[in-house]
């Protein structure tokens, strides 16, 4: 019984870590348990967890994607230059488009070309920032129409405000996506055993290039939403959110090596690192401390991980010597 | 190949023709093989022609001063990219780490000391790195990352998170000065590739790195210590990254956070631009200085040539992926 708690407390660690962290803020810092924090916790969290949904996503499938802060960047100026001229909409929908075009370029060089993904996303980080500079003549382009920051960050009920609700929606949307559609399993099954993938006669490729389609998707459409509060598409936004957008998917327990992991982990492992950060803002915490926090936290995670697998390789090695002693006459 | 009927001590040509790879044009198997020294060859010839200024002898040294650092992070990064751990991502961070805590201590300790102590931190933080992919197993380009977001941290919590000055004029002389006429930090360049490369070609650690990255379960099984060699390659590579910072902050005379923002990104795309395979067991320094030398006189083309600062993104971007994407699509026609 209390070997199945252990199993079970490990097993859904991140929730566990989230849970505690919550708690543990909610009773040491004045003001964190309040509807307009956890207000401004999801906020937070909404732009770096569009990108890590989708980062999600192209890790399932195997495939690392460096780009997600350099497109989300592009979209918000693409948008926001659209914006100078026509009505938002049109804006949005060009922005998305691009996103998902230039994810398809990345999916194709990976998936048909053959070359890493690590440098393909390598290249699209450096020559996408290039793009949005060059878009942006490396100057901020400000919004027409100064409503539309309204549009996305007024307060609809208790803490949700549009931009939160976009956020948690695709959230849902991509968890579904992953685990109850014939798609989603084959996503899983291409990052875990291509080869064996492949040979059950699923398209390897095409989730490939899905995965990170719907990763410069995401992307897009969190600079979008940042370029829409902001009322400006900056070329420089979102320099230092890679690493934290990465940290978020492992935190959420997503491996990366392929095929193990979930969106709902990613979305406790964002909301995680946003609680913490705006938690220890309040209680004043020097920024360097909460790098210092942030970073041990994470090597722990990590290394919990690591256990994890050795303890499973181990146990299917011990199940295998047993069977084959039971089969020995 | 061991199943080459052997007589008289020397193989059969019929057997031969059944092991080896069918003959393609040599052309094809030179370029694969040497793309990257002839792209270089070309990029020079053209520079040559365009431009007046390019080959002049001054230009060529501010070529060689403006690639050293990135130069010794790419060869020290080498070794963990032949040993099979891919990359090195805390390098801005080590940087960042070694310019402090040498300019931190420089008061007390003097120039000698406080760079023996900056060297020996980013050890330390290497040996972190190393002991945790190492010997925990645990993936590399996460490690790195987290490591990265502590040291960062610690580093700027050491300086109260603001900038340090370095006061010691002759610290601030040794990345900004010549030695024989030519840029000390280019020679500097030379001599850490050049042990580097007798490391990886001619010592038993040279041979344990190729064959860990090769293969690490046969490595393992045939008792090469494979934990330990990748321990040392993060080692080695931190000592890089940390020699590199204490020479970025000589060179500008003051440490913040960010001065080692990209550093290991350029490093990752000499290395990978050189031919070196990202996979590990191949590969090797002269590949990575090509690499370096390679993206350092593209850089310095497009500014003589007067390449607007957004489109340099752009190209240099397309240009990995280019450089990489021509070597497969090379290796694959060679196969065929």
């Amino acid at each position: 019984m209390v070997s199945l708690i252990a199993h079970t407390l490990f097993k859904y660690r991140i929730y566990v870590l989230l849970l505690g962290t919550l708690l543990l803020l909610a009773v040491i810092v004045p003001g964190f348990a309040t509807v307009d924090n956890a207000r401004n916790v999801l906020q937070r969290a909404s732009i770096a967890g569009l990108m890590a949904l989708g980062l999600t996503v192209a890790i399932l499938a195997g495939q690392l994607d460096l780009s997600v802060a350099s497109m989300m960047a592009l979209g918000g100026v693409v948008m926001m230059l659209l914006h100078q001229s026509f009505p938002p909409e049109v804006g949005i929908a060009a922005a998305l488009a691009v996103g998902i075009a230039l994810g398809v370029l990345n999916g194709v060089l990976v998936a048909k070309v053959g070359i890493s993904a690590f440098i393909v996303t390598l290249g699209a980080m450096i020559g996408l920032r290039g793009l949005a500079f060059a878009l942006s003549s490396s100057a901020p382009i400000g919004g027409t129409y100064p409503g539309l920051s309204v549009a996305v960050d007024q307060i609809l009920v208790g803490p949700l405000t549009p931009r939160i609700v976009v956020f948690l929606a695709t959230g849902l949307l991509v968890h579904l996506l992953l685990t109850r559609t014939r798609p989603g399993r084959n996503v899983f099954a291409t990052g875990g055993n291509p080869e064996a993938a492949r040979l059950i006669g699923i398209h390897t490729s095409r989730y490939v290039i899905g995965a990170l389609a719907l990763s410069g998707a995401l992307s897009a459409l969190a600079g979008i939403l940042l370029a829409l509060s902001l009322n400006t598409g900056s070329p420089v936004v979102g320099q230092q959110d890679l690493v934290v957008v990465i940290a978020a998917v492992l935190i959420g327990g997503t491996s990366l090596a392929g095929g193990r992991g979930s969106a709902m982990g990613t979305l406790a492992g964002v909301i995680f690192l946003a609680a913490l950060t705006t938690g220890m803002n309040l209680a004043n915490v020097p920024s360097y401390y909460q790098l210092v926090a942030v970073g041990v936290i994470l090597v722990f995670v990590i290394l919990l991980d690591a256990f994890d697998i050795r303890r499973q390789r181990s146990h299917g090695m011990r199940s295998k010597r047993r069977m084959a002693a039971a089969a020995t006459p | 190949v061991s199943h080459i009927d052997v007589r008289n001590g020397a193989p059969i040509a019929s057997d031969l023709r059944a092991v080896l790879p069918r003959a393609t044009l040599p052309i094809l198997d030179y370029t694969s093989r040497y793309g990257i020294a002839i792209a270089l060859v070309a990029l020079i010839v053209v520079g040559a022609a365009l431009s007046p200024v390019f080959l002049t002898a001054d230009n060529l040294l501010n070529v060689a001063r403006n690639v050293a650092l990135v130069g010794i992070v790419a060869t020290a990064m080498t070794f963990v990219v032949i040993s099979g751990s891919f990359v090195d991502l805390s390098v801005p961070a080590i940087i960042l780490a070694a310019a402090i805590v040498t300019m931190f201590v420089q008061p007390s300790v003097g120039l000698l000391g406080s760079v023996m102590i900056g060297l020996a931190a980013s050890a330390a933080l290497g040996l972190i790195n190393g002991y945790l992919i190492g010997q925990w197993r645990a993936n590399s380009i996460v490690i790195t990352i987290a490591v990265s977001v502590a040291v960062l941290g610690i580093a700027q919590a050491l300086v109260g998170g603001a900038i340090i000055y370095s006061q010691d004029d002759a610290f601030k002389s040794i990345a900004r000065g010549n030695t024989f006429g030519l840029p000390t930090v280019a020679l500097i360049l030379v001599v850490v590739a050049g042990v580097s490369h007798l490391m990886l070609r001619r010592t038993v650690y040279g041979r344990w790195a190729y064959a860990t990255g090769g293969n690490y379960p046969a490595a393992d099984a045939s008792g090469v210590p494979t934990r330990r060699v990748v321990m040392g390659a993060f080692v080695l590579s931190a000592l890089g990254a940390g020699g590199a910072g204490i020479l970025l902050g000589s060179l500008i005379g003051h440490a913040r956070v960010g001065i080692g923002d990209g550093y290991e990104f350029d490093a990752i795309a000499a290395i990978a631009i050189g031919g070196t395979s990202l996979l590990g067991g191949m590969g090797g320094i002269p590949r990575t200085i090509l690499g370096v030398f390679f993206i350092g006189i593209l850089n310095n083309q497009m500014i003589l040539f007067g390449v607007p600062n957004e489109a340099q993104g752009m190209l240099k971007g397309g240009l990995i992926v280019a450089a990489v994407g021509l070597d497969v699509l090379l290796r694959r026609m060679r196969q065929q």
